[in-house]
């Protein structure tokens, strides 16, 4: 017998997401591409001149009627007022460096424009491909398995793969793979000396719909329970011994799950935020509380900074402000508050929080996060 | 023992892409492109280049 292979595992509707992930213009290394303003962002000196034609071929390319002289103005007040930067020109030439003091002419603030009078546009409408092989850039891609026939099963992994006989043909028809390759998969990528002797074990309920599954090695344990009906998984725990900690082993172990998950078309990964800084971890990654834990959340993470002589009067009041927001994804903005100094105050915040979110795959914006974060490859298939 | 959360944590990548995240919501929570940057944007490139974009897209002027 010969299982059938899937080389299209889900749908076009479940896979695809509905808006740009992140405007390509925004992201370091490519904003401004093509703009004209680009000339002034590689630390070189450049001719005047080179800044006028390019915004005279951006007026001319958008149809617009930038003023250059104004728009150089803008840049100056803006980098002067952040200091993160400056303005350089000498003899009419230009350039953007780094640092805040430097030979960048201060204009004052009330010039024509103001940074905080700005709006920002709606997300652009993205062309959404018309088939799953060919995803526009940084959406997800399926990856396809060939399934074995039983009779090549490897009599080696006996010892390794832990499932009950009822539930060996239950877990190949229901992920379309074997169990040695789901294992495969998961440790893709990961040092040999962790991987041969890891083992798994795999157990199903609800009628071959819901699976526990648990996979182990030298100094690390991982639990997942999948629960196909609801196309979700919930990360159970990942424990690792503290000599494994800070070598990418859990970045690669998440990659290597959304490969999973594509494979299963599951769509929402579920967590439990509480162990070792959790709370503050997974939303950096962009999972969001459930509603009704935001709302406990946030007023608790409001009244401790109220108490907390800590944190400046600035970012009580910001605190303050975000957990006013209802939408759960405010707790984003919480993790990535900063002080005057630009420093993260996100993990004192939310230290000792205790949380149950949840990501969403087919978001656009937390699949880009949770991408970056486990370092998969933007079009890997 | 560590959760892998946390040893996912060490990511600049990542730092940007959730920074971004934060500056957006931010935005569509009434903040000014000034004050979204400041509070949750972390990188000096990061912040240029959201500064180069928005006055792209003509919202200084």
């Amino acid at each position: 017998m010969r299982l059938v292979p899937s080389s299209t595992p889900r749908s076009e509707t479940t896979v695809v997401p509905t808006a740009t992930p992140v405007p390509e213009s925004v992201r370091v290394g490519s904003a401004a591409a093509n703009s004209g303003l680009a000339v002034l962002r590689d630390g070189q000196w450049h001719d005047r001149s080179e800044f006028d034609n390019a915004i005279a071929a951006h007026n001319q390319r958008q149809g617009t009627n930038f003023d250059p002289g104004i728009r150089l103005d803008i840049i100056r007040n803006y980098l002067s007022d952040r200091g993160d930067f400056h303005l350089e020109e000498n003899e009419n030439r230009l350039r953007v460096a780094p640092g805040s003091s430097g030979m960048g002419q201060h204009i004052p603030t009330d010039t024509p424009a103001r940074i905080d009078q700005a709006t920002v546009p709606p997300p652009a409408p993205v062309n959404v491909p018309s088939r799953i092989d060919n995803p526009a850039p940084g959406q997800r891609q399926p990856v396809g398995f060939l399934t074995k026939d039983p009779s090549t099963f490897p009599a080696s992994e006996g010892d390794k793969i832990r499932i009950s006989p009822s539930d060996l043909p239950k877990f190949r028809d229901a992920f379309k793979m074997d169990p040695t390759q789901y294992k495969d998969t998961l440790l893709k990528g990961v040092s040999a000396n962790l991987t041969n002797s890891a083992t798994m074990r795999v157990a199903s309920n609800s009628g071959g719909q819901g699976w526990q599954i648990v996979v182990n090695g030298p100094g690390y344990e991982i639990s997942r329970s999948i629960e196909l009906n609801a196309k979700s998984v919930y990360h159970g725990y990942f424990t690792m011994s503290e000599s494994m900690q800070g070598q990418g082993l859990a970045k690669t172990i998440f990659s290597n799950s959304l490969d999973l998950y594509d494979h299963l078309g599951l769509d929402k990964i579920g967590v439990s935020a509480s162990l070792a800084g959790g709370g503050y971890a997974w939303a950096r990654f962009g999972f969001v509380p459930d509603p009704g834990s935001w709302s406990s959340l946030a007023s608790n993470v409001n009244f401790n900074a109220r108490a907390d002589r800590s944190l400046t009067p600035d970012i009580k009041a910001q605190v303050n402000l975000i957990s006013k927001i209802s939408d759960p994804r405010a707790i984003w903005l919480l993790a990535g508050l900063k002080d005057a100094k630009g420093e993260s105050v996100g993990a004192k915040l939310l230290r000792g929080t205790d949380w149950h979110g949840t990501l969403k795959l087919s978001d656009p914006e937390q699949y880009a996060v949770v991408r970056d974060y486990s370092g998969r490859q933007r079009n890997a298939k | 023992m560590q959760s892998e959360a946390q040893d996912m944590l060490n990511s600049p990548e990542g730092e940007n892409a959730s920074d971004l995240a934060a500056y957006r919501l931010a935005r569509e929570n009434g903040y000014s492109v000034s004050d979204a940057v400041k509070y949750f944007v972390g990188s000096p490139e990061l912040k240029l280049a959201i500064l180069l974009d928005s006055i792209l897209k003509s919202e200084f002027v």
